[in-house]
């Protein structure tokens, strides 16, 4: 595993590599912070009543909360493994005794790493500025509970991109699916808004559906809105499309490998 | 002991075509006609420890192909091949850890790094020994005399310098085969040079199989005494460099510089006159004549000073690869 350690090293020097690249990309993380938050503060601000059924508090929470599950949970490298294959960079890593996967796996959990640790200051921050009415749980099933989905929200969502990036084995060039990917991912994981502010049919859908599991369901659980059967079952859901995607991955993998020309002028 | 077997060995593309145009574009889109391109055709060769061996032939000949191939990067569509052993498609670490692939137009260094990161990673991706790592790493930076770039960051390295770079994260593991797929393209003559230097040293201190193909005909008469000639994926020849020469050139060029005017009517009974700007010249005889003709050529003409020239190379390889006679 050694590595593996050392692939994360060098990908936490590489990122800190550009420090006003790094400063600009956490000032933009939290300008979209306040954006939202001033979003909603707006819209409560004209009157006192609850909207679908959130106070501004619920409301405060929620997107406040997302944003940095987001944070955590969409930060991926992988956008990069589409462009490897592409250009048949992937042969550099296949001669290499070494686990493609897990190497993009551990760059994104040390990308992760990276953005949570400057995250929690900025937080802190906007907090002594802001003083928001957020809540903050103290049940420890509560709080345990949304760190098992939080990490295994990563787990799928890692999985879901990877077995979108080795699509490019058989589509060259291709952009146009991830794209597809990314903006229904905005709208069905929650990060936008509570998906249970939907209609209840589409709502019932959207929470079998891999997405809703990546940002709805831990915050959910978080704010302790979710009964304890409930919160099994979203581990199931979660785990159910974890193994599908990994499965998908390996037979993604081993046929496209097969098809892989090792391109590259 | 064979360190490469390859027997039969075939690879085929099916490739895409197009018809030419907006129109052929959009007919594309509805019917796609492919095409079967042999890019290796059923070849056979064995390459032994410590041999060094030159692939050449025209762009698109095959042999990338096949050392993607040997390098475990592409899975053949027919035939066998082994190197030290394994199956390179099956990419088995104990196989991984013993050869290594530099391919001149690929880059496996961290852009933003300094290359010492990347050796550091290889280092630990190829599990060597801090001992050894340490040892390898100051032999190969003094063989390439690197020191002083070490710690630049690679985005700011020459062309040449991160060349250097790429060939001793290639070489960290000390590799007991070595595929180098142009490994001095791009590089101007004096660094192609040291490269070369480079590679035959390293050859010859470690003992390290090498396959090795180059467009620069240089790097090939310099460092492989054994050649394959690959051409539309079959190999054309295999062999000792020099005997290609041989039963291809059937002549040599005489290279006089005259003292004195001379007639170059007369000249013409010594052989072809390819050139002919007194004081020099520059005729062609058959190989079997040289020592007669240029003993007349002295005694007949004042001559200052002769050189005998072998046909140049690329010359034979262009001529083998364009099938013209082998006057």
């Amino acid at each position: 595993m050694r590595k593996y350690l050392a692939v994360l090293s060098t990908s936490w020097q590489d990122g800190l590599t550009y420090r006003f690249n790094f400063v600009m990309w956490r000032f933009r993380w939290v300008l979209s912070l306040l954006l939202v938050y001033f979003l909603w503060w707006t819209i409560y601000s004209q009157s006192e009543e609850a909207f679908f059924g959130y106070s501004f508090a619920q409301m405060a929470s929620y997107v406040l909360g997302t944003s940095l599950i987001r944070a955590i949970v969409f930060s991926s490298r992988t956008i990069d493994v589409g462009s490897e294959i592409d250009r048949g960079d992937l042969s550099l890593y296949l001669v290499r005794p070494l686990n493609y996967g897990l190497y993009w796996f551990v760059r994104d959990i040390g990308d992760k790493a990276l953005n949570l640790f400057f995250a929690i200051f900025e937080i802190l921050f906007l907090f002594l500025l802001l003083k928001p009415p957020v809540f903050i749980q103290q049940d420890l099933f509560s709080l345990s509970s949304f760190f098992l989905s939080l990490i295994l929200a990563l787990v799928l969502y890692f999985f879901i991109n990877f077995f979108l990036a080795l699509l490019t084995f058989w589509t060259p060039g291709a952009w146009s699916h991830r794209f597809l990917f990314f903006v229904i991912l905005e709208f069905t994981s929650g990060g936008l808004f509570p998906l249970d502010i939907l209609p209840e049919g589409l709502f019932h859908i959207l929470s079998f559906l891999p997405f809703s599991s990546l940002v709805y369901v831990p915050m959910k659980i978080y704010l302790g809105e979710l009964t304890s059967s409930e919160v099994l079952q979203s581990f199931v859901v979660q785990l159910v499309w974890i193994l599908i995607f990994y499965v998908l991955v390996r037979v993604v993998w081993k046929k496209g490998i097969r098809n892989y020309s090792a391109e590259g002028r | 002991m064979n360190i490469v077997e390859v027997s039969s060995l075939s690879k085929y593309f099916y490739v895409y075509k197009k018809d030419p145009g907006f129109l052929g574009s959009l007919k594309s889109l509805i019917h796609r006609k492919y095409e079967t391109v042999k890019a290796v055709d059923s070849i056979n060769f064995t390459i032994e420890k410590g041999e060094m061996v030159g692939f050449i032939g025209p762009n698109g000949a095959g042999k990338t192909t096949t050392l993607k191939m040997l390098s475990g990067l592409l899975y053949p569509t027919q035939g066998k091949a082994t190197v030290l052993g394994f199956s390179p498609w099956e990419r088995k670490e104990e196989f991984q850890k013993q050869f290594t692939i530099v391919m001149g137009q690929k880059n496996q260094l961290w852009w933003d790094l300094p290359a010492m990161e990347t050796f550091l990673l290889q280092k630990e991706i190829y599990e060597v020994p801090e001992e050894k790592f340490s040892k390898t790493l100051s032999m190969l930076v003094d063989l390439l005399e690197m020191k002083q770039i070490l710690h630049i960051p690679v985005r700011r390295l020459s062309l040449g310098q991160r060349m250097k770079a790429e060939l001793v994260a290639s070489l960290l593991h000390s590799p007991k085969v070595l595929f180098l797929d142009e490994p001095t393209i791009g590089l101007d003559v004096v660094m192609q040079r040291r490269i070369r230097e480079f590679i035959r040293e390293y050859n010859r201190r470690t003992q390290a199989t090498v396959i090795l193909t180059s467009h620069y005909m240089e790097d090939v008469k310099e460092l492989c005494p054994r050649v394959i000639v690959i051409d539309h994926g079959k190999i054309a020849y295999d062999g000792a460099l020099q005997k290609l020469v041989d039963t291809y050139v059937d002549h040599k060029m005489l290279n006089p510089v005259f003292s004195e005017e001379v007639n170059k009517n007369n000249l013409k009974k010594i052989g072809d006159i390819l050139f002919f700007e007194p004081p020099q010249a520059k005729i062609r005889v058959k190989r079997q004549d040289v020592s007669k003709k240029a003993a007349e050529l002295l005694s007949l003409f004042p001559v200052a000073d002769l050189t005998i020239e072998e046909v140049p190379i690329e010359d034979v390889i262009e001529e083998i690869f364009t099938g013209q006679d082998h006057a």
